[in-house]
């Protein structure tokens, strides 16, 4: 997989550097030499100096072969005019900007561009930790209605079956890392003390897995 | 030109003249620019001219300004990035029937595309540079 990271602040930088860890081909573009320095000796993927908006330079950096384009520079105009067309005219299979306003989101969704709004995200999810209950909630599900939450397995359930912790319709069990590694969980699958179960949560049963882990 | 109302985003001095040339020719105009100075000078000087404080490229700013009884959008700032984003929403997200806009830098202007919601791109430098050489020309400048 090959992806161009269009942007080299410390979003861009950090992202760069991510996906080099991941076994996947980068190259990098910002108009500023000092901000390519920020990668660091360690980075092997392709430097572009230039601005984003020259194609020259976007040819300079393969973005008509990219497998996709991370758009993050500090301008959100900059972000939207060049995920748009390096999705709709250079056909980027996919295309992802920074915008910060994220009441645009599902506009752009619908032109072809994922968005992210970091500092939108962050405070959403400081918030979350912030009023979380000792059920730690790790995500939203789809429009809200649904948690995923982790717990750690009190030592009253050791070598008990994870269908313990469920409630048709209101709690499962989906994975459980134990050692450090996490797999899949079934009903029979056995919690260890100490184990992280992960589970769904309907948000209105979120007490009632409180009251379950209590009484273990 | 079709009648229903002209949506015209920046009012700089392009949009500025713009608007006036118009409302002089009795089309209904509305110009959203999101600098507060600029709108309470164009309110002043063309009072016949609708203006609203709002950023172009906000798409539920367009929506309350009314884009969606717009029969053509004009995306005149001095920005690229934000006129290519306004005709794109525009014509992408809201149908309108006919979208302008102006390119301020000649390099940018391969993202001003149909496939980015651009019907018509206007290059300010190349224009004014065709009309500087025209205008030689019927004066009868030499090597013009």
């Amino acid at each position: 997989m090959n992806v161009v990271v269009l942007g080299c602040g410390r979003v861009g930088s950090g992202l760069a550097r991510e996906l080099e860890a991941r076994g996947v081909e980068v190259a990098v573009v910002d108009r500023d030499q000092a901000a390519l320095d920020r990668l660091g000796a360690g980075f092997t993927g392709r430097k572009v100096l230039g601005t984003v908006l020259d194609r020259r330079v976007l040819t300079a950096a393969r973005v008509e072969q990219a497998d996709a384009l991370a758009v993050v520079t500090g301008s959100d105009e900059v972000n939207a005019a060049i995920a748009l067309t390096a999705r709709r005219l250079l056909r980027v299979p996919t295309v992802v900007a920074r915008l910060y306003d994220p009441r645009t989101a599902e506009v752009y969704q619908r032109l072809g561009v994922r968005t992210l709004a970091p500092v939108s995200w962050g405070i959403q999810r400081l918030a979350d930790l912030v009023t979380a209950s000792p059920l730690s909630s790790v995500a939203t599900l789809g429009t809200g209605g649904v948690e995923l939450v982790e717990v750690r397995v009190p030592a009253l359930l050791d070598g008990r079956p994870a269908d313990e912790l469920e409630v048709a319709g209101e709690l499962r069990v989906v994975a459980i890392t134990h050692h450090g590694r996490t797999t899949l969980a079934t009903g029979a699958s056995p919690l260890h003390s100490g184990d992280l179960a992960h589970l769904v949560v309907g948000v209105a049963s979120v007490g009632r897995l409180s009251t379950l882990l209590a009484h273990h | 030109m079709t009648t229903g109302t002209t949506m015209v985003i920046g009012g700089g001095r392009i949009g500025t003249a713009l608007a006036r040339q118009l409302h002089a020719m009795g089309h209904e105009v509305v110009v959203l620019e999101r600098d507060a100075t600029c709108v309470a000078r164009l309110a002043a000087q063309d009072p016949g001219v609708r203006v609203v404080q709002a950023d172009g490229v906000d798409p539920s700013a367009l929506e309350a300004a009314g884009i969606r009884r717009a029969s053509i959008v004009a995306a005149v700032t001095g920005d690229d990035a934000a006129n290519v984003v306004v005709a794109a929403l525009a014509r992408l997200e809201f149908a309108v029937p006919h979208t302008i806009a102006r390119i301020v830098d000649p390099a940018h202007a391969w993202l001003f595309d149909p496939s980015t919601g651009v019907d018509i791109a206007v290059d300010q430098a190349e224009l004014l540079a065709r009309a500087i050489l025209d205008r030689a020309e019927l004066r009868g400048v030499p090597g013009a």
